[in-house]
């Protein structure tokens, strides 16, 4: 059976799935893709369904050790990738056989860059999902040493691939719609929120801080309730907080909007310093 | 009763179904837990999750729902949950608690070095029963009301980057215990050997929404000694009780 041994682990790879869905009460994140678009095109490039597993790395990708002969692609953010000593394409898949190394390098542009093999990884699920979140997950991050047999491929899913998109995530106008606390917060915050322009602050796979402007102060309290992927909380220091993937299920600030899929995907590929804007739908 | 419901869509998969308060006697949580537990039967098909905070319970659906039927199910189901009183059960789980040690520093600061004011704050928060009102922020982490307000504790206005697994923890009028290493901005006021989650334990959260848990002060010793022996399926002691009783 082949597999692919990791022999250097990159800044911060990780297993990745659909996510933990339906343990929000007890809670557990959704965890899953922080990029979807990158995640799912990586995928339809080997005809894999998405169900499967693959590797989301992050600023720098893994070493790979190859056994027996296997298929695989990479997606979402441009990386400087070597099979052995030749240099390969985004989104090209493309074939390796016993003792080939894949290298992936630095990040050219983007954060977030998808590895899926064709047939996925096999890797042990808890609570119905691969993705690593720790300490759901024993681990956190892939390691020197790990190792992943390829699952057989069952299925193979046709996609229509005509819509190649290289750059998505280069834009900087973000898609979003009203969040459920919209009607409590001031027009003069309203207003502020689609003039300026916000700069990424800290972030990383549970949320991305956005910073504004002083117009968006408040003294809103409110009672801590559910919050989702994609949500934009307003903190009283009018920092944005949008969760991510591995965002907590619950928050206290006022839940003033929610990004749509792609536009999620484009902020996962920001890194901090870059400027956004917001744009309602 | 049916007024008692506001409804607010969260994006196109997501419903808020807000209630007029935020649910203080362990009746009202109990109630509201029915409803929840009725409502994920009764929508099964379309429900992915449902996440019951103090005054609201979101419920995520697979795909956009079709919001006027479903509200008219919400408010019978909402009116049955509150009008059937009958048959609410609770487990109450006894929860050992060491103070000793750094654990009940952040309480030994707040009453400003003063030991016997920390020992009388610790004598009466194990004479409180206090009620499982909702599970967020981290998994397995449960927020326990019930608290006086004269023991209710500010929220600090720098978190600690590390709170250790175990802590028992005051924010503001509520209590809560620290299921795993986080930062975090609450009091710490002790620390119990045990283990409230657990993903390959089933249950993954042995406390429901509202069961009520009361804490036993621990020693060090006993403290260690069960921490060497937990085993991941022990649960703490516990009774079952009709809400009637």
């Amino acid at each position: 059976m082949s597999k692919i041994k990791i022999i250097e682990p990159g800044f911060f790879s990780t297993i990745q799935d659909q996510g933990r869905i339906g343990h929000r009460h007890k809670g557990i994140p959704l965890s899953g893709p922080m990029d979807t678009f990158g995640f799912k095109f990586a995928h339809q490039l080997v005809n894999n369904d998405y169900s499967m597993s693959l590797i989301e790395s992050t600023l720098q990708g893994p070493k790979l050790l190859v056994e027996g002969k296997i298929k695989l692609v990479y997606s979402g953010a441009l990386m400087d990738v070597y099979l052995n000593k030749k240099k390969m394409m985004i989104n090209k898949p493309f074939e390796c056989n016993s003792g080939d190394i894949v290298s992936f390098g630095h990040c050219l542009s983007g954060v977030r860059t998808y590895i899926s093999f064709s047939g996925g990884l096999k890797t042990s699920s808890v609570l119905g999902s691969s993705s690593y979140c720790y300490p759901i997950t024993k681990k956190k991050v892939l390691e020197k040493g790990d190792e992943f047999f390829l699952a057989r491929k069952s299925l193979t899913v046709k996609y229509d691939l005509n819509k190649i998109n290289d750059g998505y995530y280069l834009k900087n106008n973000l898609n979003v719609s009203k969040g459920p606390d919209w009607n409590i917060i001031s027009s003069d915050i309203k207003e502020s929120l689609f003039k300026n322009s916000f700069s990424v602050g800290i972030n990383d796979r549970m949320g991305y801080h956005l910073e504004g402007n002083d117009n968006l102060k408040n003294r809103i309290h409110l009672e801590s309730s559910a919050i989702f992927p994609g949500t934009i909380q307003l903190t009283p220091k009018g920092v944005l907080l949008v969760s991510m993937a591995d965002g907590q299920v619950t928050g206290g600030y006022p839940r003033v909007l929610i990004l749509d899929e792609l536009s999620m995907s484009i902020l996962a590929q920001k890194r901090r310093g870059e400027l956004i804007y917001f744009k309602m739908n | 009763m049916s007024s008692k419901l506001s409804f607010i869509p969260y994006g196109s998969k997501g419903l808020i179904v807000k209630f007029d308060k935020p649910s203080v006697s362990q009746i009202e949580i109990l109630s509201r837990s029915i409803f929840r537990d009725q409502i994920a039967i009764k929508l099964k098909k379309n429900v992915q999750d449902l996440l019951l905070t103090s005054d609201s319970l979101t419920i995520f659906f697979n795909e956009p729902p079709s919001l006027d039927s479903i509200k008219e199910k919400l408010l019978k189901t909402y009116d049955m949950s509150v009008s059937k009183r009958i048959d609410l059960q609770y487990k109450h789980w006894e929860i050992p608690i060491c103070f000793e040690n750094d654990f009940s520093l952040d309480l030994f600061k707040h009453f400003n070095n003063d030991d016997l004011k920390t020992q009388d704050y610790i004598r009466k928060i194990c004479e409180l029963e206090m009620i499982v009102q909702f599970y967020g922020f981290l998994p397995g982490f449960c927020y326990l009301v019930g608290l006086p307000k004269s023991m209710q504790l500010e929220r600090k206005s720098e978190p600690n980057l590390k709170v250790p697994k175990g802590s028992l923890a005051i924010g503001g009028s509520y209590a809560g215990i620290y299921p795993q290493n986080s930062p975090g901005g609450w009091h710490l006021i002790g620390r119990t050997p045990t283990i409230f989650f657990d993903p390959k334990r089933n249950p993954n959260c042995f406390a429901s929404v509202g069961d009520k848990l009361s804490f036993k002060k621990i020693s060090i010793d006993e403290y260690n000694e069960k921490l060497m022996h937990n085993s991941k399926t022990n649960l703490p002691k516990f009774t079952i009780y009709n809400v009637k009783d």
